[in-house]
């Protein structure tokens, strides 16, 4: 992305653990009042998928936000409000003391993402942040003994999970545009050239396949016609 | 962060353990090579230790979404396949990865994300392209040739591709990975999931459209295309004479071609060369057999078959007209008009008639005999010749004749025209040159490939890329009517209708065959593209010249459906009528479908005439009329006779960057130019416009009669309140407004559009876009049951006649939007993005109104978009999939 002025830019994987010290690094080793992730993966299309992988990456930036906040920061972040969201807010619930769903009039209605707004950062006692043993891995991997699960009631753990509905807000300026609405374009802009809408939906300026777009332009479509 | 693994268990040489080998894909395209010992325990789980990685496989530009661990081939060779965002499939020789050092620990890593840099790089062998998008699964398959290596992969392309590598390449270091057979069966896209059965050679894949293909991969690619130069076809039957009746011309001999073929029957097929012979192929015995040549059929020849009677047609450059029979060589010619010389331009058959057709042609000669089996070889008697009065009138185009059938039953004959015109004879009549019954346009303008006798009407194909079924009425006034017509998007040369309808005809460069019914390609020859000879016996055999030779294709069936699906992306809206279906999709697709008692929905029509995604759907309350609305400002209006008859009904002008995502129908009296009923629609935009337009069946237009601007949001509900009580709209903004309506409202159209009234009623219920919308007439008024995508339930309580609305809230009632809002009896049904359905019971006490939850229950759907009530008290929820609930009986 653009750097953005005032802002010092890093490019590092936040689900990996040499980023850490990377970002304390430039922090200067102080706590963080805020921490804030927009990070979203490609989606696939299966949403199970895609709902999971959201909220692993909310996961990985929120054990990252662990390592760095000081007490009574916050944490915002995007969430994809898909079937399991409720278990991701009673998680999130675990460690702030406020958790709210925040939807800007920015992000269109018809998507499925939405922010979560975490206040008052307050870890239960003894609770211990680290990197080596990231969240939602399990703290301890312990090998189960098969006669502990005899008997036992594993299959209502499931529908005892923790499940919160995070309080909703609408939120964004009320004179922004409506990002579901079409609006008239003027005739001419600034520098009066014509304006053209564009489609919505615009293409990645750089994606994984650019390769395989010029193998299929030079092959002219030979033999690899799917149509 | 993983994206995918595989798993392999290697018996450790050194050690007495096991290893377990796993491979991994990251997000960031890397492939990760590593082990470790199983160490067995007395709990029984095993225990790994020692994980040692050997390798980080680097090349890929995307993520990795799959990656499978060969078996073990010969010579020892072990390979590793990975298959990635880049829509490449890479081939990694992984043979010798034990003998070599794991990387140490301390290999620091110095980025992350892409564009790692790592010393140790894995040899990738091959790369393999061809698929159009991600591909998300790769397999080996067991060795079957020693120099032929293959895998298997599916894509979000809709296809699962067979690729074969030769490894005894490896050592030129130039290994190619072929792409050797490709499968479609899905539509939408994705194909998900998949399950190879290597002993039968069978592949299943399901798709995200809920479909289940199944290929007998194994057989198909086992029979190879067949193809001959003429100098082979003449070497083999022994005849290399050229330029019959031309013993002067001794420049350089006329070298023959093929001209035309006719299928016979599974075994057989005819062709005509340029130089006037006329040929026979058997399969079985994979051998050419000349029946003759004729200087009549030089340079200009017609072939015909009938199908399943060894007799051919044949058709000359001087008028003469010939059967022939290819078991007995008996043959039979004569002047096909009389007084004509010139070519005969074409024969169209029916059992047995031959028309044929002058180059200019006013008049047409059907002519008739019958095959005498009672003698051995069977002869030819019986013959007749019918004129008939071309339909074209004067100063019409001319009626080229493309396509013909006879109807046994009702003594008609069909034509099929150039520009897509029918017209019908009766044979029955004495008169002559008999005249057109009547004369239609059915497709135009383009020719009609295909006419078919069905047991009511007839279904008529074209190269437009339409087919339709026509029901006729009986005579003496015959009037066509199209009782459906959809357009599958490849040019249509043939059909047959049995159980399902197959059609064929070619799509880019292939001939295709499809099986409309079910939705699938059931064979695909890559041909180069429509403009060539060619003929096609279904389910055997497809031939075409290509480069001056002559190639044959088997078509045996070897694909077909295990399961039906519905719509291959997210459905987004839904209408019902009864038991009838509609669905519409951001496929661009609209599906029919029937709802059986038990909950299944049966797919029948499917529709593609838009083209961008369906949003809202509404039948008219007789079912008659179906409306469809999308992106591109589309609303179409279709007549719908059954869940596998729908036409296109008429068209309301669209806009572009508009999308319409609500609107109704009010059926009213006396809109059209003659006083019939038709419909008032109220049309909501995303540049907040409402435009409401009156309907006439009779001509399918759409007249303007209001028109007017909510607000600058984007308008989501668009519905008329019972009773004329007025119009409600519903936007991202969160309101309820209602606008009065006339009552009763004009329904003669003015000649300006008017203006929208003022609003009676504006109300704010939700914090942003209301999702969902039920309305429904109870004894104290009309309640109004909101879903909001503030995760809210609401109720709103409306009193037209004093403009007053009251507004309770239920907030959080889902974890999501809630996207659906269905009235079930006394209750009320919300579903959300969170894939719960709930179950409401809204009651009215003193106190106001109290709420209670009564059901909840998860729901297989994802993306949940939309709910309907349907016959039997069923609810059809529809998202990423389709959900059929019943309310239970104590409810």
């Amino acid at each position: 992305m653009t750097p953005l002025p005032g802002v010092t830019t890093l490019q590092a994987d936040i689900t990996h653990p040499s980023t850490l010290p990377l970002l304390l690094r430039h922090l200067g080793n102080k706590p963080a009042d805020l921490v804030i992730s927009d990070g979203a993966p490609d989606v696939t299309g299966l949403h199970d998928l895609d709902e999971y992988i959201q909220s692993q990456l909310l996961l990985a930036a929120l054990n990252l936000a662990t390592c760095v906040l000081k007490p009574g920061g916050g944490f915002v972040a995007k969430i994809f409000r898909g079937r399991d969201v409720a278990i991701v807010f009673a998680q999130l619930r675990c460690l702030f003391d406020r958790v709210t769903c925040a939807k800007p009039r920015s992000s269109r209605g018809s998507s499925i993402e939405a922010f979560v707004v975490c206040e008052g950062y307050s870890p239960p006692a003894g609770f211990k942040p680290s990197l080596e043993a990231p969240l939602g891995l399990g703290t301890d991997v312990k090998e189960i003994e098969l006669g502990e699960m005899e008997g036992g009631e594993d299959g209502d753990r499931d529908t005892q999970e923790a499940r919160y509905i995070a309080p909703f807000i609408a939120c964004g300026d009320l004179s922004e545009f409506d990002s579901d609405a079409t609006y008239a374009l003027p005739e001419v802009d600034e520098f009066g050239q014509k304006w053209k809408s564009r489609d919505p939906i615009q293409p990645p300026t750089a994606p994984p396949y650019k390769t395989a777009l010029e193998m299929r332009r030079q092959l002219g479509g030979g033999g690899l016609s799917t149509s | 962060m993983l994206y995918s693994a595989h798993l392999h268990i290697a018996a450790d040489a050194l050690n007495s353990q096991d290893r377990v080998l796993v491979a991994a894909g990251t997000v960031f395209g890397q492939i990760i090579l590593w082990s470790a010992a199983m160490v067995p325990s007395s709990s029984g789980i095993n225990a790994l230790k020692n994980p040692k990685t050997y390798r980080r496989l680097l090349g890929h530009e995307g993520s990795i979404f799959g990656v499978n661990i060969s078996p073990k081939y010969h010579g020892g060779k072990c390979y590793l396949a990975s298959c990635s965002d880049d829509r490449t499939i890479r081939i990694w020789d992984i043979s010798q990865f034990d003998s070599s050092l794991p990387l140490s620990d301390d290999t620091e890593i110095k980025k992350t994300g892409f564009g790692h840099e790592i010393a140790q790089e894995g040899r990738c062998i091959s790369v393999g392209w061809g698929h159009g998008a991600r591909i998300w699964g790769v397999q080996f398959l067991p060795v079957t040739k020693e120099s032929s290596i293959e895998l298997l992969s599916i894509s979000e392309d809709l296809t699962s591709r067979f690729w074969a590598f030769d490894p005894g390449q490896e050592n030129s270091g130039n290994i190619e990975l072929k792409s050797i057979a490709t499968y479609r069966l899905h539509s939408g896209k994705h194909i998900w999931s998949y399950a190879l059965d290597f002993e039968r050679g069978l592949l299943a894949t399901g798709g995200a459209d809920g479909k289940i293909g199944l290929v007998r991969y194994r057989d198909d690619q086992a029979s190879r295309e067949e193809a001959w130069g003429m100098d082979s076809v003449l070497t083999q039957i022994g005849d290399s004479r050229e330029g019959l009746g031309e013993p002067n011309h001794k420049v350089k001999k006329a070298h023959d071609a093929f001209k035309e073929y006719a299928a016979l029957d599974n075994d057989c097929f005819a062709a005509t060369t340029t130089l006037g012979r006329v040929l026979t192929y058997r399969l079985s015995q994979k051998r050419w057999d000349l029946l003759g040549q004729w200087t009549g059929l030089k340079g200009w020849s017609i072939l015909a078959s009938w199908e399943d009677s060894d007799l051919i047609v044949l058709g000359g450059n001087n008028g003469q007209v010939g059967v022939l029979d290819t078991a007995s060589k008996q043959e039979w010619w004569w002047q096909s008009m009389a007084g004509e010389n010139g070519k005969v331009a074409g024969v169209f058959l029916g059992r047995y008639y031959i028309l044929t057709t002058a180059l200019s042609p006013a008049i047409f000669s059907l002519h008739s005999f019958k095959m005498d089996h009672s003698e051995s070889p069977p002869v030819l008697i019986d013959r007749e010749t019918l004129l008939l009065q071309s339909p074209a009138r004067a100063g019409d185009t001319k009626f080229l004749v493309t396509s013909l059938a006879i109807s046994q039953r009702t003594d008609h004959l069909f034509l099929g025209s150039r520009t897509g015109a029918l017209a019908i004879y009766d044979l029955s009549s004495t008169v002559s040159p008999l005249c057109a019954l009547s004369h239609t346009l059915v497709h135009p303008t383009d020719a009609i490939t295909t006419i078919l006798p069905l047991k009511s009407g007839i279904l008529t194909t074209s190269r437009n890329g339409e087919y339709s079924r026509l029901s006729i009425s009986p005579p003496p006034n015959i009037r066509l009517t199209k009782t459906h017509a959809l357009k599958p998007s490849f040019v249509i040369e043939g059909a047959r209708q049995e159980d399902s309808l197959t059609l064929w005809g070619f799509h880019g460069k292939n001939f295709t065959i499809i099986d409309q019914t079910s939705q699938h390609e059931v064979h695909s020859v890559a041909c180069g593209g429509a403009h060539r000879s060619w003929t096609h016996r279904l389910n055997w055999y497809f031939v075409w010249t290509k480069a001056g030779k002559a190639h044959l294709a088997r078509t045996y069936p070897r694909r077909k459906l295990l399961q039906s699906g519905l719509h291959g992306r997210e459905v987004k809206s839904i209408a019902t009528h009864g038991d009838l279906i509609a669905t519409g999709a951001e496929d661009t697709l609209l599906c029919l479908s029937t709802l059986s008692s038990s909950g299944q929905l049966c797919p029948c029509a499917v529709v593609g005439t838009h083209t961008t995604g369906i949003h809202a759907l509404q039948f008219t309350p007789s079912g008659e009329y179906l409306f469809s609305a999308g992106g591109a400002g589309e609303l179409l209006a279709w007549r719908v006779r059954s869940a596998n008859e729908i036409v296109l009904g008429g068209t309301c002008e669209g806009w572009s960057d508009l999308r319409v995502e609500g609107f109704d129908l009010l059926p009213v009296e006396g809109v059209g130019e003659r006083g019939e009923g038709g419909m008032l629609l109220a049309i909501g935009y995303s540049d907040s416009t409402i435009r409401l337009y009156n309907f006439s069946p009779s001509t399918g237009a759409f007249n303007l009669v209001m028109k007017g601007t909510y607000k600058t949001c984007c308008i989501l509900h668009v519905k008329f309140l019972p009773n004329n009580d007025g119009i409600l709209v519903a936007g991202t903004d969160g309101y309820l407004s209602i606008y009065p309506l006339s009552d009763p409202f004009s329904p003669t159209s003015p000649p300006h559009p008017l203006p929208l009234p003022p609003k009676l009623v504006e109300k704010r219920i939700h914090q942003s876009s209301v999702k969902a919308l039920s309305v429904a007439s109870r004894a104290n008024g009309v309640y109004i049951y909101t879903g909001g995508d503030d995760c809210a339930f609401g109720i709103t309580r409306v009193d037209t006649k004093n403009s007053v609305a009251e507004s309770w809230i239920v907030p959080r009632a889902h974890a999501s939007a809630v996207t659906a809002v269905v009235c079930v009896g006394e209750h009320v049904l919300t579903a959300g993005v969170d894939q719960q359905v709930k179950l409401w019971k809204v009651s009215e006490g003193e106190e106001g109104i109290t709420v209670e939850m009564r059901e909840q229950r998860g729901s297989a759907v994802a993306d949940i978009s939309a709910a309907e009530m349907a016959g039997g008290g069923k609810v059809v929820i529809v998202g990423v999939g389709v959900d059929v609930w019943e309310a239970s009986d104590e409810l």
